[in-house]
Formats: structure tokens, C-alpha cells, sequence
């Protein structure tokens, strides 16, 4: 029984293909994890890095609290069932499951006690004296499964198993692997390019695509919250309805319009509050997705007003308990291919149509999806990640949601006119403004806040560890603040004001030292050659920790380790001005109020550093080696 | 008028049918008939040496077969070729095995250098090492020795690892997987899971090791020159053959009757595994 | 040209097409190929300067240990406590300088000159007889020098590995990482390191057997080594390309000739010999598979059974019966002869042309239950519906045939095919037991008109005694081999893709 935590997992083939880009995933003992995507997305690697049947590029992987990453399958303590059953065809069903275990040469009452015990879970007691030939598919899977759990594994790998069933046994299979999960109370992670098997089956779900891992979530947050257009398409049958359109804000109302067709449906602002503000400018397009459940043919006229649209249908398939209508949103078009346009419907088939009717559909906006036309990223997060507001900047103070704040030295402009980005996160519980809770939310980790200023929304992050500070729930009011060095203010067009990065970098390289120090030994010196391995930056040594020195010997291997061009990241905090160090040059220092920041040049780089007093000239840095991170520089892979 | 272009269709096709058994009985007669005769002059009691102008024995006897046995040296050849047989398939089969799962399996750097190196040697006549292998052996005194025989026909067998290698490469790989899980070292995955499964091509290799020796003449002719009671079937065969006065005493007769005594064993082990030489050579492909 | 616009052509368009382009992509191939070399070189160079790099980075930063053992195989591993590499290679640089102090290194130094102590019987003062000189043998020196420089190759490349494990294993040392100790060693050959543990003695037995023998034959072909120059008795010696030049025409010999005029004939045969015995093989084998297997035949295991028995009874055997049946003197001669359908007897053998027909036609007796068999296989591995939809599109049996049995066909069977064709190029028992007895003309060296060249090398070696030019005719036959092998697999995309199956 085990967590499995995969820290910045890269597969990199010799020919440069990254299979699985930085995969991160802490696994909870007892999860039942499933990883889903269309073939090639790199799950099936995922999977087999963690049985150890292929190598890792780059990262760590733990069982427990061990690195497995050079470890041989069989040590790992996981057992694993192959799409193919990969069952011995020359062995009976009995010695399949008993293979495991003569080899780790338990003794043979034990054995066969476990085999039977096995089998009698899965119901193959009576097939023990048969050949896998002699047997169906969904047999032979249970005996890939009985040779997996006979192992009493801390994890349980299992690589699309039930994709050779066909449809009826595999919705009976997937019962019973679920219930074997709740029975043998292990960890299991689950491979499937099927999304129903994820959604039924899985705890979390990890969906995948081209090697990079698009959302980690429950099946539930999956279907209502999709991180990008792909995990909204992918999820869920019949797929999301994709729309071309735009979106403009007037006032406290948004007007959606639609691509290709005249519909066009204005709802309230509130419904879209959190949307990014970009995006509502009537020119930017968006990807606008809806679930078919969301739509429902109507009664209703369309017009302006409400969410109610026109569509011509072009046909049906019927399901027996629900029809599936496609239209098409362009009364021109016939709608049989996939479009822009097109728009499939769920509903209870009561109404006879024909093809070419036209029907009003009433959309459910308060569940549609926003993504951005180019990255596809939804733009209509759960969370949402800046307040989007006007302000405005007077002799030195900025006014916003009728609040009025000093700006520090270091966030000065002239004055103007224009849009402020306070990040969710830059709202601090520390300040003198009041406002009050209108919701508190707490999901992915953190609770999000809905604020009003002075009557006006306002969005705030906040972790369970600051709400020390007094946040009772909705309806008090809490003092905040805004940390100036992370908020944007635009004008025209043009950043007026850029936020500090969040991350300093410098190109190190690890290397070798070789030392002599005199050590006492029972009362005498003794020179004593010493090796240390550490990074350096420009001229500066710094040691590595025995773990660090590890993780870089374990990611590039002990030949390449040396030669290999690497990048140091930190943030501002991690850096302290200090005797020795790294030699930089203040070319500003930076007042925040609250904090004070130091803009150095570190050769070709700008580093911020974190300082408490104002200094100028040179001056040196040093690092916090327990929070820095290091990157390879050539293949981008992340390795501490 | 349908009935009739169907009835049309159905007696062309019978005239195609005839026609092809009719081509069928023609190439088993061609194929057989030289057997026979084989057999048939094996049988011929009297003497004629070469100047037979007929093919049915005027004498049918068994003296060709005794004197096969008691006059000549062909039961030391048969011993001879039945010895280096026996032994060559052991190591053959060994080694052929043991390269074809290392290449087929394993993945190491030298791999495909090693794959194309066994492709080029292959180009070169193997007579032409035969000189330098025949001082080699002269130097351990082992010319004129079986034990020479069966070290050169050993020594390159690794060469042979086409057909076993593609025999192994359709074995899934997800079985070897499956038991590197469960524990299971590749020595063991080699000995308990590949070799149970590789039933067929072991018996297809045993099978083409055997035979080979009994129809090898250039290396053995060359290694075992000069002395006659080292000389394989073969060999010695060859040996009557050339000596025209042998020939002209009749040993034509005896010839056959050797012929026969070396065709019946291998025969018979050909038609008893006939199903796996066909499944190796095909790939396993021909059902029944 | 567009590629609709080439769908539009003809067959033999298409192939007009292709020919053409194949000669108009022929520069341009030529030069990538020669643009590649200084790209191959620079990576050859890398490689190589990559050696002198890890020898000085080991003198450099290795510590006592590390650089004790350039001397000293296998010291420092000794000393990290990796036994059993340790010991092996220290037992390995132990032999090799007992083998060359007291063996190679005698043979080496004379390589240059191949011995110069003739054999004799001198006088012995201290045995009071004649007795045998201490001579040189130049074979012996020969082979035992390529043995040498074989060994010192490996030893050099074990000298390097060593260097580079040393440096290694004191660089994990230094880096706390986890050193593999004699068991994880001994565990490694069953394991990730099991290729080595089971190619050590097929490779062994390869290169000793194969690889040494052929180096040693393609030096002989520089020597005068012949019936004259015999070892023991007498000595022989480095000639260069002499022997080339007698096999191509442009020697000084008397039969140097005669020797180009046998090169070019059995050259040309074997040739034609690979061609015919191979397409005819495999067009007549697979028309006996596919009229075995038509619908409607019956009894189709009895008739591939009776063409399969005739694989079973050894080659060697119908052979030498067909040469004596075949034989002016043989059976079937006497037996026309009685019947007056002739006067004299029919040089089936004897007479260049004929034989040269009757071999094809023996050899198509030989080969065809073997070539139906793999017909066979793949025939019924065609997928009936390809048949069904060609017969519901119209197509007759003749186009079915050529439209899908034959391009599959081709497909599938292109490595059997060239495989066939090599073979059929060093096809030694066929010929030699056919038509070896068959004396040679006057206008051939050592060769009949039926000769291949590989049947001309066992004859220029066995009766001839003639090594050098042996050696040279085994080079060309080499070359030859090589040569078309190369243009079969480089043409065939069956042997291309075969990889792509693992």
C-alpha cells in the first residue's frame, strides 16, 4: 500500500521525441487513477516508466518512499496487466498465477493457498487445469488479473485491459475491477484511451495528449470544469458543441454572437463574471463549447433577449431513451460534417422533426465553456486568475472599484486612465481596505473568495494557512490589500506598469572540485583530499546538497553530468544579499511599500532580489539552494 | 438461357479441373519416376557396370545390399555422418538458439553492426575460408578427424539465426514483460518462457542441422582427403562415383543401394516432422 | 509532374515514369551521397578524437588508482572492490603478454618478409646426423601474425575499456553513487548484460572460424603461394596485385590468358546460372502451388506430400544418380540407343550448352517442392476477400493473378528471392556433383564450361594447388555477391521494413 509521486517525469527518445513532457502527480495510497487520451499521448509510457519497462529520461519517480527509478521491475512491488494478457500459453492457468511467486520461491502450500485464493475472487477456480488457449477473453483477462493480485502488489498497473473485450463483457469487467479496487484496497492506476472507462472507473483522472498532461482532476470537475478545449471535447459523449463567436460587454450585460448564423443572445455580466476580460472586447474570438444536454428544443421565439436560438435540424439518431438532434446553427447549411455551426442536441424525443425543420433551442448558458480560439485554454476559469478593472492614476494614486490607494516608488506612472490586473493572488489580507465576503469556495486547494469593494466584485486566493487573518465566511468583512509588485496596469494598449517575474535565472553548470582540508583525527592533522560536486555561476562555487548532487548524477547520468548546460531558477525570495556569492550589480532598487526589492544585472541576466535596505553598486547574491530550481537547458526538462 | 450459361460455366470449370489434374499426375510421375529407379536398379542382381541398356533387373536380389555392408567401407561412413550429425545438431541448435534470442530480444549497441557483419559474411564463399581453417586445424591435428568436421560445421552456425530470430521476434514481447514482473531474470525468461514456446523452430533447426551434414561434400571432402575411413557418406559416394573402374564393376548397383540405406532414415524423420520444416520454412504459415 | 497526372498513365508509363526519374534522381543521390561522406568523416573523427579525449581526461583527473591502472589493468577496480572485473582484466593483460613474448611476437616480426630460412637438412656436430633446420614456414607466420594483430586489436580495445572503467568507477566513487559489486556483476550477465553471456562463444567460434579465415585469404591473394612455393618445403612471398593482374588478363604468366578467358566465362555464368535457376525455381514453383491449391482440387496434402519427399532424400544423392544417368555412358543414353531413337550418345553433360540446359532443368527438379512449399505458405495467407472483390469488379483468373497473387507474391517473397539468388550464385553441390567429373577444354584454366566460381575456386585449390589466384577469384566472387545484394536489398522495401516488424 503505497503513494506514488512522479516529480517532473520526462521520456525523451535518442531522436529528440519527447513521449511524456515533466509529468507531476502525487498519488494518494488507495487511489484508483486513471490515465486517458487518444493513442500516442504518452499514457502507455507514463505507465510503463512506472513498471519499470522503460527507462526514465529525467525526473524522480517514488513507490512508497523509495526511488524506483533504477530499479528492476520485479523490486518495484507492482504488478501489472497487459491489453494482450501477455499469459503464458504454454503454462495452465494455475502455474500463470503461481509463476511470481515460485520465483520468489515462496514455499509451495503457500503458494498454492494463495493461487487458490486468488481464483476463487475472480471466479476461475474451475479453468486452474486449463491453457489460457482454452479459455475466453474475458477469462484470460481474469487470470491477467489474478497473476497481478496473487503478488499482493503495493500497486496495481493496468495497461488497457479491457480494449481486445468486446462491448458487453467490458462494461462487466469494468464492475469488476472497480470492485476488485474497493476489495484489495490498493493503489491502482488504470490506462485507457476510452473516456467512459476514466469517468466510470477512475477517482482522479489524468488526461493526456502529445506527451503533456492537460488536466488532473476528479471525473466529476473534469466534465463540469475542463482546463482546455481538448479535455472538453474528449469528455463526454456525444462531444461538447464547439462554437465559433465573440463577445461584448456592455454595460452589465455580455452579447454573445454567434459565427456563422444571425443568433445572437445577450445575457447578464454576473453569468460570466468570471471570464477574462480580454475576450469581451466584441472583436476576439472565442471557442464557445455547450454539453448537448445544455440545449433543449423550446417553445419559445428566439429573439434578442434570451438564450434561445434557431436551428435547422438535419438528423437524427434515435437512442431509445434520448434522441440526439444535429442542426445546425446556419439555417444554410446541412450540417453532416463536423462544423463550426453544427450542434447536436439531447433531448427526450418526444417531438417528431424532419430534416430541414427549424426548431428554437434554449441554451443553458450558465454552464457554457469559454476557450481561446489559438491555445484552446479555457478563458472562463473555475478560479479565476486576475481581477480585470478600471482604474485610473492620479499624482501618484491609483483609484479602483472607488478605493484609492499610495502607489509605492517602484509601481509609479504618470497619470492615466486605463485597465488594472490584479491577480487573484495579489489580494492580501494585510491592508486597509475593507471588504466583505460574499462566497467563499474551496476547491483545487484553495479557497477562492468573491469580494465586494464598495459594492463591486472583487476575486481573492486565499490558502487555508492565511485565513488566520479572520476570514469567517460570507458575510464578514475582511481588511485587504494589494500587493503591488504582481499587478499590470494597461493603457492604450501599452503596459504602463509590468509586474516584478516571479523567476530569476542564470545559466550554471555542475562540476567537480577537488579540495585538501586538514582534519583533526585523534590528535593529529591529516590533509585529507576531499571531492566536492557543486553548481557553478559565473566564478561562484556553491556545493551541492548530497540530494541535489544525486538527483542531477540520476537525470544526466555521471559522464554527461559535467558538460551538460544548465539554467539555476529562483524566485526573488530565495536570494539573499550577502558577503559572497554571486557578483551582481544593482541597477535599481525597488520600493513596494511593504517590501523592498533590489533589480540587479547578474551578466546578461535580471535578477530581483528580495532586500530589506537600499543599497547600490556591486553587490553579491547568494542563493537558498533549498528552494532553487534547476533546468536543463537544451532539452528544457526540469531536474530539481 | 441462364440455366445453360450456368451449366456452361460449371463444365468449363470441370475441363479446367481435369486439365490441372491431368498436370498434377504429370509432375508426381517426373517427380517420382528417378526415385524409383533409384530403388529399382538397388535390386539389380547381375553385374553390368555401365553398359545397362535396360532399367528393370534381369535378376532381382538383395546381394547389392550385403555387399554394401560386408565389401565396403559405407558402414564407417554411415557411422561417420551419423556421429557428426548428432553432435552438430546439438550445438548448432545451442548456438542458433542462443544468438537468435540475444538478437531478437536483448537491445544493445552493436546490435545492428552485428546483424549486418553475419549478412556480409555471408557473401563470402565459405570455401574460400576453407584453406586457412585447414591449416588451422592441421596445426591441432585435427584434419582427417571427425572432431574437425563437426568444428567447422559448429563454429559458424550463429550465421543461421534468420529464420529462428523472425520466429522469435513474433513471440509478443509482452510476455517477456509480464515476467520480468514477476521476477523472473532473462536467463529465466529465456529457458522457461521463450524455449517452451518456441517448439516448432528448435524442431525446424534440429531438423536442417541434421540433414545438412548428410549432404555436405565440400568441406568434408576437403578435410577428410586422403583417408577413406574418415570420409562421410557423402564423400565417399562421390568417391565411387569417380573411380570409373568401380563403376565399370558394377558398384552402380551398389551406388543406389547406398543411396537408398542413407534416403530411408532421413526420409523418415523428414515425414514425421514434415509439419514443422514446413512451418519453419514458411513461417508457419501452411495449416494441416 | 502531379501526382493525379501520374495515376493517369499506362502501366507501362508508369514504369517509363519511374525509370526515368530513377536516372534523373541518380546525380542527385550521387551527390548527397559524397555531401554525406566529410559529414560521416567529421563523425568518424569524433569518435575517434573522442577515444584520445576519455584517455586524457583519465590521465588527467584520475586519482593514483585510476591512472595505475593504464599499467596495471584493472587496478583501480581491484582496489574499489569490483573483484571480479578487476581480476578479469589483469588476467586478460597477464595472458596477452605471456602470448606475445612467448608466441605472437616470433611471428610478427617476420610478417614483413614471410620467413626467409628455407627448410633444410644441415649437418649437426652435437647429433651426429642430418637434421631439419629451424625453417620458416610462411603460412604458419601468416596466420599466426593475423592472429596476432587480431588479438592485439582486442587487446587495445580492452586496454581503453579498462581506462574508461577505471575512471568511472572512481568518478561513482567520488559521486556516492552506488558502485555495482562483483555480485551485481555476476547478476548483470543474466540480465541486461545477457546478450554478452550468449554470444560470447557464437562469436568466438564466428570470428575464429569465418572472420580470421577470410582476412587470411584476401593476404594470400597478395602472395605467390602456389604449387611452387609450398610450405613447408619452400618459402613464399608478398607479390602485390600480380594475381590480380593474371586474373584480369594484364599478367606476365603464359596463362594469364587463358586465365581471363576462364574468369570471364565462369563469371558470366554464374551469373546467367544465379538468374535462371532462381526465376525459373520460383515461376514454375509457384504455378505448382497455385494449381495445388485451387478450389475444387482435392487431395491437395497427398500431392504436396509427394513433391515434399523429394526435399527429404538428400541432395547429394539425386544428384550424383541424374549425373549418372545423364552421363554419355549412363542409362538413359544406353537405353535410347537401344530404342535407335539416337546414334550416339547425347553429351548431356559433357557438351557446354546442353549441360548448361540440363543443369537449369535438373536444378528446376531440385528446387520446386522447395519453392512451392513457400508459395504455398504465403498463397493461403492472401486474404480471400481481396479475390472477392477483384471477382465482383470484374476480373477474370489471369487478372486476379497478375493484379494480386503476383505483386503480393513479390512483395512477401523478395528476401526469400534474393536469398535464393545468392545462394544460387555460390551454388556448389548443383554443379560440382552435376557436371564436376566433366574433363575441362583446352582454352579453360582449371574450370569446365559449367563452372561456377565458386566450383572453380574448390578446383583451383584442391587440384590446381594455385592459393594466390584462388584467393583473388574468392575476392571477385565476393564482389560479385556483394554487388547484388546490395542492389536487391536497397531496391527491395520488404527487406527495408523488416525491422519495423520487432
Amino acid at each position: 500500500m503505497a503513494n506514488v509521486s512522479l516529480k517532473h517525469i520526462y521520456k525523451v527518445y535518442p531522436n529528440g521525441t519527447k513521449a511524456v513532457n515533466d509529468f507531476n502527480m502525487e498519488i494518494q495510497d488507495k487511489e484508483f487513477i486513471v490515465f486517458v487520451g487518444p493513442s500516442g499521448c504518452g499514457k502507455s509510457t507514463t505507465l510503463r516508466m512506472i513498471a519499470g519497462l522503460e527507462d526514465i529520461s529525467a525526473g524522480e519517480l517514488k513507490i512508497g518512499d523509495l526511488i524506483v527509478n533504477d530499479m528492476e521491475p520485479k523490486d518495484r512491488d507492482i504488478a501489472m496487466v497487459f491489453q494482450n494478457y501477455a499469459l503464458y500459453p504454454h503454462m495452465t492457468v494455475y502455474d500463470n498465477i503461481a509463476f511470481g511467486l515460485k520465483l520468489r520461491k515462496l514455499p509451495k502450500d503457500e503458494i498454492h493457498n494463495k493461487v487458490v485464493e486468488a481464483a476463487e475472487i475472480l471466479g476461475i477456480t474451475d479453468y486452474l487445469n486449463k491453457k489460457p488457449k482454452e479459455m475466453s477473453g474475458g477469462q484470460r483477462q481474469r487470470v491477467a488479473l489474478g497473476r497481478a493480485i496473487v503478488r499482493e502488489p503495493k500497486v496495481m498497473l493496468l495497461d488497457e485491459p479491457l480494449s481486445n473485450l468486446d462491448a458487453k463483457l467490458r462494461t462487466q469487467m469494468r464492475a469488476e475491477i472497480s470492485k476488485l479496487h474497493t476489495k484489495l484496497q490498493t493503489t491502482f492506476i488504470y490506462v485507457t484511451h476510452d473516456q467512459v472507462e476514466a469517468m466510470t472507473m477512475g477517482t482522479r483522472i489524468v488526461v493526456m495528449k502529445d506527451g503533456f498532461v492537460q488536466q488532473i482532476d476528479t471525473p466529476k470537475n473534469l466534465y463540469n470544469y475542463p482546463a482546455n478545449k481538448f479535455v472538453a471535447g474528449f469528455i463526454g459523449t456525444p462531444q461538447m458543441n464547439f462554437f465559433e463567436g465573440t463577445l461584448l460587454k456592455t454595460g452589465e450585460n455580455v452579447s454573445i454572437r454567434f459565427e456563422g448564423s444571425e443568433a445572437e443572445i445577450t445575457v447578464p455580466y454576473s453569468m460570466l463574471y468570471k471570464a477574462k476580460p480580454a475576450y469581451l472586447d466584441g472583436k476576439t474570438k472565442v471557442c464557445i463549447g455547450l454539453r448537448p444536454e445544455d440545449a433543449s428544443l423550446t417553445d419559445e421565439k428566439a429573439n434578442g433577449g434570451n438564450s434561445v436560438i434557431k436551428v435547422k435540424v438535419s438528423h437524427k439518431e434515435e437512442l431509445g431513451s434520448e434522441t440526439l438532434i444535429y442542426g445546425d446553427i446556419n439555417l444554410e447549411n446541412d450540417s453532416y460534417g463536423e462544423s463550426s455551426t453544427r450542434i447536436i442536441i439531447k433531448d427526450s424525443g418526444e417531438r417528431e422533426l424532419q430534416a430541414g425543420d427549424v426548431i428554437n433551442v434554449a441554451l443553458n448558458l450558465n454552464r457554457v465553456h469559454l476557450f481561446d480560439k489559438e491555445t484552446e485554454q479555457c478563458v472562463l476559469p473555475r478560479i479565476p486568475e486576475y481581477n480585470y478593472l478600471d482604474c485610473e492614476v492620479k499624482s501618484g494614486k491609483l483609484r479602483f472599484l472607488g478605493a484609492e490607494l499610495d502607489l509605492p516608488s517602484a509601481a509609479q506612472c504618470p497619470d492615466l486612465k486605463g485597465d488594472l490586473l490584479i491577480p487573484t493572488d495579489a489580494v492580501t489580507f494585510d491592508g486597509n481596505l475593507k471588504a466583505e465576503v460574499v462566497s467563499r469556495e474551496h476547491m483545487c486547494g484553495v479557497n477562492l473568495l468573491s469580494l465586494t469593494l464598495n459594492g463591486k466584485r472583487l476575486y481573492a486566493v486565499s490558502h487555508d494557512c492565511d485565513e488566520g487573518k479572520a476570514i469567517d465566511g460570507a458575510g464578514s468583512t475582511v481588511n485587504i490589500g494589494i500587493d503591488f509588485k504582481k499587478i499590470t496596469i494597461i493603457s492604450d494598449g501599452e503596459k504602463v506598469l509590468t509586474p516584478m517575474p516571479a523567476l530569476n535565472q542564470f545559466a550554471c553548470s555542475f562540476v567537480k572540485r577537488k579540495s585538501v582540508e586538514e582534519v583533526e583525527e585523534s590528535g593529529k592533522t591529516k590533509k585529507k583530499k576531499r571531492i566536492r560536486f557543486g553548481f557553478t555561476v559565473g566564478e561562484n562555487f556553491f556545493e551541492a546538497s548530497e540530494e541535489n548532487s544525486q538527483k542531477i548524477f540520476a537525470a544526466l547520468g555521471i559522464k554527461k553530468a559535467f558538460t551538460t548546460g544548465l539554467k539555476m531558477e529562483c524566485g526573488a525570495y530565495d536570494l539573499t544579499v550577502s558577503d559572497s556569492g554571486i557578483a551582481a550589480s544593482v541597477m535599481e532598487a525597488l520600493d513596494y511599500g511593504s517590501e523592498k526589492f533590489l533589480k540587479c544585472s547578474v551578466g546578461e541576466n535580471v535578477v530581483y532580489v528580495k532586500c530589506s535596505e537600499d543599497i547600490s553598486g556591486d553587490i553579491r547574491l547568494l542563493p537558498d539552494f533549498g528552494k532553487v530550481g534547476v533546468v536543463e537547458t537544451q532539452r528544457e526538462i526540469k531536474i530539481i | 438461357m441462364e440455366k445453360r450459361k450456368f451449366r456452361s460455366k460449371k463444365v468449363s470449370e470441370r475441363i479446367t479441373l481435369a486439365v490441372i489434374y491431368t498436370i498434377l499426375a504429370i509432375i508426381s510421375i517426373v517427380w517420382l519416376v528417378p526415385f524409383f529407379m533409384l530403388i529399382i536398379i538397388s535390386f539389380r542382381g547381375e553385374a553390368v557396370g555401365m553398359s545397362a541398356d535396360y532399367l528393370f533387373p534381369k535378376q532381382w536380389s538383395f546381394d547389392n545390399y550385403i555387399k554394401l555392408f560386408t565389401k565396403t567401407k559405407f558402414l564407417t561412413w554411415y557411422g561417420n555422418t551419423l556421429l557428426v550429425s548428432a553432435i552438430v545438431t546439438v550445438f548448432q541448435t545451442i548456438i542458433v538458439l542462443m544468438t537468435s534470442y540475444a538478437l531478437s530480444r536483448m537491445r544493445f549497441k552493436l546490435r545492428k553492426p552485428l546483424m549486418n557483419l553475419m549478412l556480409i559474411l555471408g557473401m563470402f564463399p565459405g570455401f574460400l575460408s576453407m584453406t586457412a581453417v585447414y591449416f588451422v586445424l592441421k596445426e591441432i591435428n585435427l584434419t582427417q578427424n571427425l572432431l574437425g568436421l563437426m568444428l567447422v560445421y559448429t563454429a559458424s552456425s550463429a550465421m543461421q539465426y534468420y529464420i529462428c530470430k523472425g520466429f522469435f521476434d513474433t513471440i509478443p514481447k509482452s510476455l517477456d514483460e509480464a515476467a520480468r514482473i514477476d521476477g523472473a531474470s532473462r536467463h529465466t525468461i529465456f529457458v522457461k518462457i521463450i524455449l517452451p514456446l518456441a517448439k516448432p523452430i528448435i524442431i525446424y533447426t534440429i531438423l536442417t542441422a541434421f540433414i545438412a551434414p548428410w549432404g555436405e561434400y565440400m568441406f568434408s571432402s576437403f578435410i577428410m582427403l586422403g583417408d577413406t575411413d574418415k570420409y562421410t557418406v557423402a564423400v565417399g559416394m562421390k568417391s565411387w562415383i569417380d573411380n570409373a573402374t568401380l563403376m565399370s564393376e558394377g558398384y552402380f548397383s551398389i551406388f543406389c543401394a547406398a543411396a537408398v540405406v542413407v534416403s530411408i532414415p532421413i526420409t523418415a524423420l523428414f515425414i514425421w516432422l514434415q509439419r514443422y520444416y514446413v512451418a519453419g520454412v514458411t513461417g508457419g504459415s501452411v495449416k494441416g | 509532374m502531379v501526382d493525379l497526372e501520374y495515376l493517369k498513365l499506362s502501366p507501362f508509363g508508369k514504369f517509363w515514369f519511374n525509370f526515368k526519374a530513377f536516372f534523373k534522381r541518380l546525380p542527385s543521390s550521387f551527390a548527397a551521397f559524397f555531401k554525406a561522406i566529410p559529414k560521416k568523416l567529421y563523425s568518424l573523427w569524433l569518435a575517434f578524437a573522442g577515444i584520445f579525449i576519455n584517455i586524457g581526461r583519465a590521465a588527467k583527473d584520475g586519482d593514483w588508482k585510476t591512472r595505475s591502472s593504464f599499467v596495471v589493468m584493472g587496478f583501480g577496480l581491484i582496489t574499489r572492490k569490483q573483484y571480479l572485473r578487476g581480476i578479469l582484466y589483469l588476467f586478460f593483460e597477464v595472458l596477452f603478454i605471456l602470448y606475445m613474448v612467448f608466441f605472437g611476437w616470433k611471428y610478427l616480426a617476420k610478417m614483413g618478409s614471410l620467413g626467409e630460412v628455407v627448410r633444410a637438412e644441415v649437418w649437426d656436430d652435437a647429433v651426429g646426423d642430418y637434421v631439419i633446420n629451424n625453417y620458416d614456414n610462411s603460412l604458419l607466420i601468416l596466420l599466426y601474425s593475423l592472429l596476432t594483430i587480431f588479438i592485439m586489436t582486442a587487446f587495445v580495445y580492452m586496454w581503453y575499456q579498462n581506462v574508461k572503467g577505471n575512471l568511472l568507477s572512481q568518478q561513482y566513487v567520488e559521486a556516492h553513487l552506488h558502485l555495482p559489486t562483483t555480485k551485481d556483476d555476476i547478476n548483470s550477465y543474466v540480465n541486461e548484460n545477457y546478450h554478452k553471456s550468449l554470444l560470447a562463444i557464437p562469436m568466438l567460434g564466428l570470428v575464429l572460424f569465418t572472420i580470421l579465415p577470410i582476412f587470411f585469404m584476401i593476404f594470400i591473394a597478395f602472395t605467390n603461394y602456389d604449387q611452387y612455393h609450398m610450405p613447408p618445403a619452400q618459402l613464399f612471398e608478398w607479390v602485390g596485385v600480380d594475381n590480380f593482374q593474371t586474373v584480369l588478363g594484364g599478367g606476365i604468366g603464359s596463362n594469364s590468358k587463358t586465365f581471363a578467358y576462364t574468369f570471364k566465362e565462369v563469371l558470366l555464368w554464374t551469373i546467367v546460372w544465379a538468374l535462371f535457376a532462381t526465376v525459373s525455381n520460383y515461376v514454375l514453383g509457384m504455378i505448382v502451388a497455385i494449381l495445388i491449391n485451387k478450389k475444387g482440387i482435392k487431395f491437395k496434402k497427398l500431392w504436396r506430400t509427394i513433391l515434399v519427399m523429394t526435399i527429404a532424400i538428400p541432395q547429394f544423392v539425386s544428384l550424383m544418380f541424374m549425373s549418372q544417368l545423364l552421363s554419355e555412358q549412363g542409362l538413359i543414353n544406353n537405353i535410347l540407343l537401344k530404342w535407335n531413337w539416337i546414334d550416339k550418345p547425347v553429351p548431356f553433360l559433357s557438351d557446354g550448352t546442353l549441360a548448361k540446359v540440363v543443369i537449369i532443368a535438373v536444378n528446376i527438379w531440385i528446387g520446386i517442392p522447395y519453392s512451392m512449399l513457400i508459395c504455398t505458405g504465403i498463397l493461403m495467407n492472401i486474404p480471400e476477400d481481396l479475390y472477392e472483390s477483384a471477382r465482383i469488379d470484374g476480373a477474370g483468373p489471369f487478372k486476379a493473378y497478375m493484379q494480386i497473387t503476383l505483386p503480393y507474391m513479390l512483395h512477401v517473397t523478395m528476401p526469400y528471392l534474393i536469398t535464393q539468388f545468392i545462394g544460387n550464385l555460390n551454388n556448389f553441390n548443383v554443379i560440382f556433383l552435376l557436371t564436376g567429373a566433366v574433363p575441362e577444354p583446352m582454352d579453360m584454366h582449371y574450370a569446365n564450361r559449367t563452372d561456377l566460381l565458386i566450383t572453380w575456386l574448390y578446383k583451383l585449390t584442391l587440384s590446381g594447388k594455385q592459393y594466390g589466384l584462388a584467393s583473388v577469384i574468392g575476392i571477385f566472387t565476393f564482389i560479385v555477391v556483394a554487388v547484388f545484394s546490395l542492389i536487391f536489398y536497397n531496391r527491395s522495401k520488404s527487406v527495408k521494413n523488416e525491422e519495423e516488424f520487432m
